[in-house]
């Protein structure tokens, strides 16, 4: 799993690549947490996400309720198994999930 | 049994009304007309001509005879006193009283002038002739006077008499021969008379004549008569003649032709109906020994010669047909041979197959064959005999048999096969034909593909999920062209999803109406178009395509093609042991990804396993040995149909059972939300069935996921 953060201003975006489970998903969740300080618009980019385990649930879930208390957070780009995953689990309501084409 | 409807049926047309004999009747009929009615004028003037120089003679003769007879000096006191009173008359006097003439001559006729005439009668009597005139001619006037004449009584000749040469009616002024003129006359009274003159010596303008006339009438009623008799004559020879032609006309030229025409006509009929042996020429008796028994001999042997070639070529016919039935037989024979019944192994799942042959002609020289040479390896043929029909596929037969037979001597070594059956085809091979062969074993266990090619296309070979591409594989010589020829094995390793395209030249080398051909690029487009499609519809596009290219231009070449699909083995168990921890689960991940893989398990259904897996694994890893380390066992089996991943993880641990606990509420709001049993939920609720068992002191969870999305 890759992760790559984009900061700007204070919007952040974290490009996330590959899969969130249990081993990967200590390593976002380290990652993205310790930028979240001053960031009022977190943008989670799952375009390149295969899928995501309750591990990977847990760590958002925590991003969610930080961001609660600073601003919004986008998970963006999701593809049909993390999809199914968020709607089964009851997630996909929380979230706000978004879809959105890339400039090319 | 004669097929009337090979022979093409002649119309008759109509006939001739008018008849050959009835023309040349008609024809004869006016030539002989014309020939007697020439004849008869030629003669008849002829005839008639001698008579009056005949009698024209005669009486000329007469006429000067009359000089001896009486005194001629008399008479020419006579001819001159006549001439003086002649003189002394105008022109117009003359003309306008005829008899005037006649009243001033009574001055000459005294004794002596009777006297003369008296004689002139004697004479006439004694000459035989009707009258004698001696008289003036003015030849001015043309004018003929009666001076003296041999009617002394007075009856019919006057003195003083005049006439106009030209004046009498139907007066012909002719000169004899010998000089002698006469005049021939039509009398109104006296009928036909013939006068000739004889001139006296004269002085002065008028001519003295003597004029002798001859009754001719019954000269002209025997010319007349005999024209008569010579017309009835000719009248009866013509119709004997014409009757007599007419018959003959008939009997040797119209019956004959009209025989010859009469057969003809019914040998059309006989035809058109399907009578073929009837002889109607032959049967034809002309025998006029001219041209037409030339044209009825000619006919005869024409129909003799005509029957013959009908029936010639009603036996090729017939031959034709007997071979065409037996080259039906021996398609269907041939078709018997080949495996055609797909799928031809329905319990080995380890490979899908299918095969198809259509023949340019009834019966081809390709072939395709497989069969398994022992439990676990298959073999695979696809050949081309060098020759077509009968030829190509009794060799083909051959070669099909002889590769069986060879095979399980041999063993799976292909190019020993084929070594082997180059022997055993030079053997006997007085044809001189050769055949390529393309054959392959498959060891299906382990997709391992030994093969050898004896001359035949390259195969063609998908692999990895890539396109399908010409493999040139080494070639060794066709079979049957030389001995002691070897070959050269070697391998592809088939892994599951890969195929195998196998084909005859007919497939690239099928033309389209302008001569060009489909090639092996088109061939590995339209492949290549449908890569996944199952092996029959890939055949099938195959032939749609090669179909549609040549437009329905008449197949020259058979089309053959084989298709397999390596599927790898389906029912060995797939099973990894390791150690019960969290780091460990890349390892068993991966494991299985490649398992899946290999059975083209879609990605979708992949992932969904890979959560599943993760999740549990995860609490066997956390929970099972609580701090201790143990091993988890998982095994993994692909079911066939439908295809379901079936996946087992199993540890020696804590007895637990994690279905029992209650799914988490997923409609709590964030703040509320935990993430614990998230685990077990969505492994729940993504894979089709789980189970738990503990059996033999061991955990064991089953987890069933459907390939299909």
């Amino acid at each position: 799993m890759k992760i790559d953060i984009k900061k700007d201003g204070s919007r952040m975006t974290a490009e996330i690549s590959g899969r969130i489970d249990t081993n990967t998903a200590p390593e976002a969740e380290n990652t993205i947490l310790e930028e979240l300080s001053g960031v009022s618009d977190l943008i989670l980019d799952f375009t390149n996400v295969d899928y995501i385990s309750s591990a990977g649930l847990r760590v958002l879930l925590l991003c969610y309720k930080a961001m609660l208390k600073q601003g919004t957070m986008i998970v963006l780009n999701v593809n049909d198994v993390v999809r199914e995953i968020l709607d089964v689990t009851g997630f996909s309501d929380i979230l706000t999930i978004e879809e959105r084409k890339m400039n090319a | 049994m004669p097929e009337q409807n090979s022979i093409p049926k002649v119309p008759l047309r109509k006939r001739i009304r008018y008849s050959l004999g009835g023309r040349l009747a008609l024809y004869f009929l006016s030539l002989t007309f014309i020939l007697a009615a020439a004849g008869l004028c030629f003669g008849y003037y002829l005839y008639s001509r001698s008579v009056q120089y005949n009698y024209a003679g005669i009486s000329t003769r007469t006429a000067e005879t009359v000089t001896l007879a009486v005194d001629m000096d008399e008479v020419e006191e006579y001819l001159k006193g006549a001439e003086q009173i002649y003189f002394a008359f105008t022109e117009r006097q003359l003309q306008v009283d005829r008899k005037k003439l006649q009243r001033s001559f009574r001055r000459l006729k005294d004794e002596q002038f009777r006297e003369i005439q008296r004689d002139l009668y004697d004479f006439a009597e004694a000459s035989d002739v009707s009258a004698i005139i001696i008289g003036l001619y003015d030849e001015e006037t043309d004018r003929i006077i009666d001076v003296l004449n041999s009617d002394y009584k007075g009856e019919y000749l006057f003195s003083g008499n005049w006439d106009y040469l030209h004046d009498v009616e139907e007066r012909r002024d002719y000169r004899t021969g010998d000089d002698a003129p006469y005049i021939l006359l039509e009398d109104e009274r006296y009928g036909y008379v013939c006068a000739g003159w004889a001139e006296l010596p004269s002085e002065g303008r008028l001519k003295h004549l003597i004029l002798c006339e001859i009754d001719i009438n019954n000269v002209v009623q025997e010319a007349r008569r005999f024209l008569r008799e010579y017309i009835f004559l000719m009248v009866m020879i013509m119709a004997l003649l014409n009757i007599g032609f007419v018959y003959r006309m008939n009997k040797y030229i119209a019956d004959p032709i009209n025989d010859i025409s009469e057969a003809a006509r019914s040998y059309i009929n006989d035809k058109n109906a399907g009578i073929l042996d009837q002889p109607h020429f032959q049967d034809l008796k002309v025998r006029s020994g001219d041209e037409v028994e030339n044209l009825a001999t000619t006919l005869a042997d024409m129909e003799k010669e005509i029957g013959e070639y009908i029936r010639d070529i009603m036996t090729i016919t017939r031959d034709r047909q007997r071979i065409a039935s037996e080259l039906d037989i021996a398609a269907r024979i041939q078709e018997g041979m080949l495996p055609t019944v797909f799928p031809p192994f329905p319990d080995r799942h380890e490979f899908e197959i299918y095969a198809m042959m259509e023949t340019a002609k009834e019966v081809g020289g390709d072939f395709y064959d497989f069969f398994f040479t022992d439990d676990d390896h298959l073999a695979l043929v696809i050949a081309d005999v060098s020759g077509k029909s009968i030829p190509g596929a009794l060799f083909m037969m051959m070669t099909k048999i002889l590769i069986r037979n060879i095979a399980p001597l041999i063993g799976n070594d292909p190019a020993a096969i084929l070594a082997r059956l180059n022997e055993s085809v030079m053997e006997n091979n007085k044809a001189e034909m050769f055949v390529t062969v393309w054959l392959g074993i498959l060891e299906v266990p382990t997709g391992k593909l030994t093969a050898a090619n004896a001359g035949h296309e390259y195969p063609c070979v998908r692999k990895n999920g890539g396109p399908f591409t010409l493999f040139q594989d080494p070639h060794g010589l066709v079979v049957g062209a030389m001995e002691d020829i070897s070959y050269k094995n070697y391998e592809l390793d088939l892994e599951p999803g890969d195929s195998l395209f196998l084909y005859t030249d007919g497939v690239p080398e099928a033309e389209d109406p302008d001569s060009r051909q489909f090639t092996t690029d088109r061939m590995l487009e339209t492949l290549n178009a449908d890569p996944e499609a199952d092996p029959e519809h890939l055949l099938q596009n195959i032939r749609s395509e090669v179909l549609a290219f040549s437009q329905n231009a008449d197949q020259f070449d058979d089309i053959t093609m084989l298709t397999l699909r390596y599927f790898g083995t389906m029912t060995r168990k797939n099973e990894i042991t390791t150690d019960a921890l969290l780091e460990k689960i890349p390892e068993v991940t991966a494991f299985i990804d490649g398992i899946l893989e290999e059975h083209m398990c879609p990605m979708k259904v992949q992932m969904q396993i890979d959560i599943a897996v993760d999740e549990i694994f995860s609490n066997i890893a956390r929970y099972a040995y609580g701090s201790n380390v143990g091993t988890a066992t998982v095994t993994v089996d692909i079911e066939p149909d439908p295809k379901t991943v079936v996946i087992t993880f199993s540890d020696s641990g804590k007895p637990f059972d994690p279905l029992s606990n209650k799914d988490p509420d997923t409609t709590l709001s964030a703040e509320k939300r935990g993430v614990g049993g998230l685990g077990v939920f969505l492994v729940k609720k993504t894979m089709d069935h789980v189970a738990y068992e503990y059996r033999g002191g061991r955990n064991i969870l089953t987890i069933r996921k459907s390939m299909k999305k």
